[in-house]
């Protein structure tokens, strides 16, 4: 028997952020002029972690009930699935998430230089870099590497004229600027 | 608006990117129109989006938007007898019908609703915030505390911030660009597209064999044909204008039930599923149904019907009008411009659909690793554009994670986008009744329409709680 369902994870979850929310809700400053009892800013915020307090009980439960119920009728299926595996840095990972790591990590690179290095920079190598990582090994020749680096080049002048051009849309310089 | 039907056509067609994502990536581009001009163009879209996904459902029998997936049950196995001519000029027609008939509904029930909602005070539009946050958790996957819980989630992430009535600053922790708290652009754009591409990232999209092989003569189908289908068409239609009404649910709900709907009351329902007409004719006139059903909450209460409007509810905003009852006395003319355009746009998208079917088959083979950098860099226009500020683009990172995750664990995201949209109304209505009442509760009782709408409310939990239980006793 699984010890977690994954409903039961997400209850569990629920029920830390719930709990982390009515705990920094406390911090709230209230004010109420008129003498108005009923609510302030802090009731509705403390309403919403009660219910979801409650509502995350409720699925851990109704899933834990659900869970060895459905154990003692069906025994277990062992599904394992395949996992493709990729090197990086030496280390063995799975290669759905390297993949999904790498490319949250590109974005997150290309929001924090997003403003130092200006838009034009920063999108000509951020398209580049994710078009690089996500294109299939056949395609990673050195024609289609160059077509890549032109495409982002081209793509994201046009880009930039049309918004800054077009929109007067202010987009940072950065140090082209 | 040529345009906006192409581009909404090509992404729907395109599996993996839907609708919502191609919305969300042209929310900024609209800057450079006017009011109308870029309106018109994201309803055009929204559109051509519910259209384009027929042709990779009867083409590459995967759909191309969860909205066409019962359009694969017929339209596959007739492209396999090579009568995918016939099917898709099939479909076509049908969305022209629906989007027709969804728009009728939309212009004739949404001004006297609106008129109706303008009576409304704090406690009515907090019943009907209640109603419709409710439904939408209900309705949304198979779970109903997920949903509720997701609902309460997204509730909380938009308290982050000022306080609506007092301005008092609430989990910002010190930071001053938490002060004005979320903005709803990078929410919606982060839960959807950035999620999307992610996983489309890490997974790879699909492709599959495409049956390029197939003419189309005139409408593709005889008039016979037509005739013998307008039963089917008026009933699939009805069936994507109420699901459309509904919060929460869109044309990805309304193609199933229109298609068994049409099953279980057809003359021959065991020819259903082995690539007949009557079938693709129930799955696309109700999805496209479904868009002026989904238009009419949108235009009177300021609710979205599903994930595509409520980006057209952030489009709004972007170009200063806010839905709900004000919207036809404030901004009547580009309402009218909208019912108008959304007609207009119902036949260039057939017309488009015909004479450029074969280019967007070509479209179908852009490899998605060029097509997602794009997207990303977009979507992140788009978010940094709404307030000039880095900020913004880390929320959308954020989100885009969040929406991962949430559907990682099955947690349905259109509660959570409710939720955040409506907190503020939400309280600020409840807040607003209690000081009106002297801080008594009890007053809600002399607002019938807002305890009806409780009422309801309470119901559909109760009911789907019990319907929940037994379909889970059925499993066993």
């Amino acid at each position: 028997m699984k010890k977690f369902t994954k409903e039961m994870k997400v209850g569990v979850f629920f029920l830390c952020f719930a709990v982390f929310y009515i705990i920094s809700s406390r911090n709230i400053n209230t004010f109420s002029p008129f003498g108005h009892k009923a609510l302030d800013s802090k009731s509705l915020p403390q309403l919403l972690g009660w219910l979801m307090i409650v509502l995350s009980i409720v699925l851990i439960v109704t899933s834990y009930v659900k869970s060895k119920k459905t154990v003692a009728v069906v025994p277990e299926k062992q599904e394992k699935k395949a996992v493709e595996m990729v090197t990086v840095l030496g280390k063995q990972l799975p290669k759905v998430s390297a993949y999904l790591v790498a490319c949250c990590g590109l974005i997150a690179l290309y929001t924090l230089f997003f403003r130092s290095l200006g838009f034009v920079v920063s999108t000509t190598l951020f398209l580049f870099l994710l078009t690089l990582l996500l294109a299939p090994k056949d395609k990673r020749t050195g024609k289609m590497i160059v077509f890549y680096a032109v495409f982002s080049v081209v793509f994201t002048v046009i880009l930039y004229l049309l918004f800054t051009r077009a929109i007067a849309m202010m987009l940072p310089h950065g140090i082209l600027g | 608006m040529v345009f906006g039907v192409v581009m909404g056509i090509i992404f729907g067609a395109l599996p993996g990117l839907t609708t919502v994502a191609c919305l969300s990536m042209f929310l900024p581009v609209t800057y450079v129109m006017g009011k109308a001009m870029g309106l018109s163009m994201l309803t055009s879209i929204y559109i051509g989006g519910m259209s384009g996904g027929l042709v990779s459902a009867i083409l590459l029998n995967i759909p191309g938007t969860p909205s066409s997936i019962a359009t694969c049950f017929d339209g596959a196995p007739m492209a396999k007898r090579g009568e995918a001519g016939k099917a898709l000029g099939a479909g076509v027609f049908s969305n022209l019908v629906g989007t027709v008939l969804g728009i009728m509904a939309m212009i004739f029930i949404s001004p006297p609703l609106a008129a109706l909602t303008l009576k409304f005070g704090p406690w009515e539009n907090f019943g009907v915030t209640v109603f419709a946050l409710t439904l939408i958790a209900s309705l949304c996957g198979k779970n109903i505390y997920l949903g509720l819980l997701s609902a309460l989630w997204g509730m909380m992430f938009s308290t982050i911030g000022q306080d609506p009535i007092d301005g008092a600053t609430r989990f910002t922790f010190g930071s001053i660009e938490l002060t004005s708290g979320f903005t709803l652009l990078p929410v919606l754009v982060g839960l959807y597209a950035i999620s999307e591409v992610l996983s489309s990232a890490a997974h790879g999209m699909e492709s599959g064999q495409i049956n390029e092989n197939f003419k189309i003569k005139g409408f593709g189908i005889t008039g016979k044909e037509m005739v013998s289908q307008i039963g089917n068409w008026v009933r699939s239609s009805l069936i994507g204008i109420g699901i459309g009404i509904l919060p929460g649910i869109g044309g990805s709900t309304a193609n199933i039930i229109a298609y068994s709907v049409a099953k279980s009351s057809s003359k021959y329902p065991e020819k259903f599923g082995t690539g007949i007409i009557d079938g693709i004719c129930a799955s696309e006139s109700s999805n496209n149904a479904s868009i002026g059903g989904a238009m009419i909450p949108l235009l009177t209460l300021g609710i979205p019907g599903d994930g595509a409007t409520a980006i057209l509810l952030g489009g709004f905003m972007l170009h200063g009008l806010t839905p709900g009852p004000l919207l036809f006395q404030t901004d009547g003319a580009t309402v009218y411009t909208i019912f108008a355009s959304m007609i207009v746009s119902a036949v260039l998208m057939t017309v488009v659909m015909y004479w450029g079917m074969r280019v967007f088959v070509k479209i179908l083979k852009v490899p998605s690793y060029i097509l997602l950098p794009i997207i990303v860099v977009l979507c992140n226009i788009g978010a940094f554009a709404t307030n000039n500020r880095v900020f913004d683009i880390w929320a959308l990172l954020l989100f885009g994670i969040i929406g991962l995750a949430m559907s990682k664990f099955s947690i349905p995201i259109p509660p959570f986008i409710l939720g955040f949209i409506l907190e503020t109304d939400f309280e600020k209505n409840l807040r607003r009744g209690l000081e009106y009442a002297n801080d008594d509760p009890k007053e809600i009782f002399t607002h019938p329409i807002a305890i009806a709408f409780i009422a309801l409310a309470i119901v559909f939990l109760v009911y789907s709680i019990i319907k929940m239980r037994k379909s889970a006793k059925k499993v066993k």
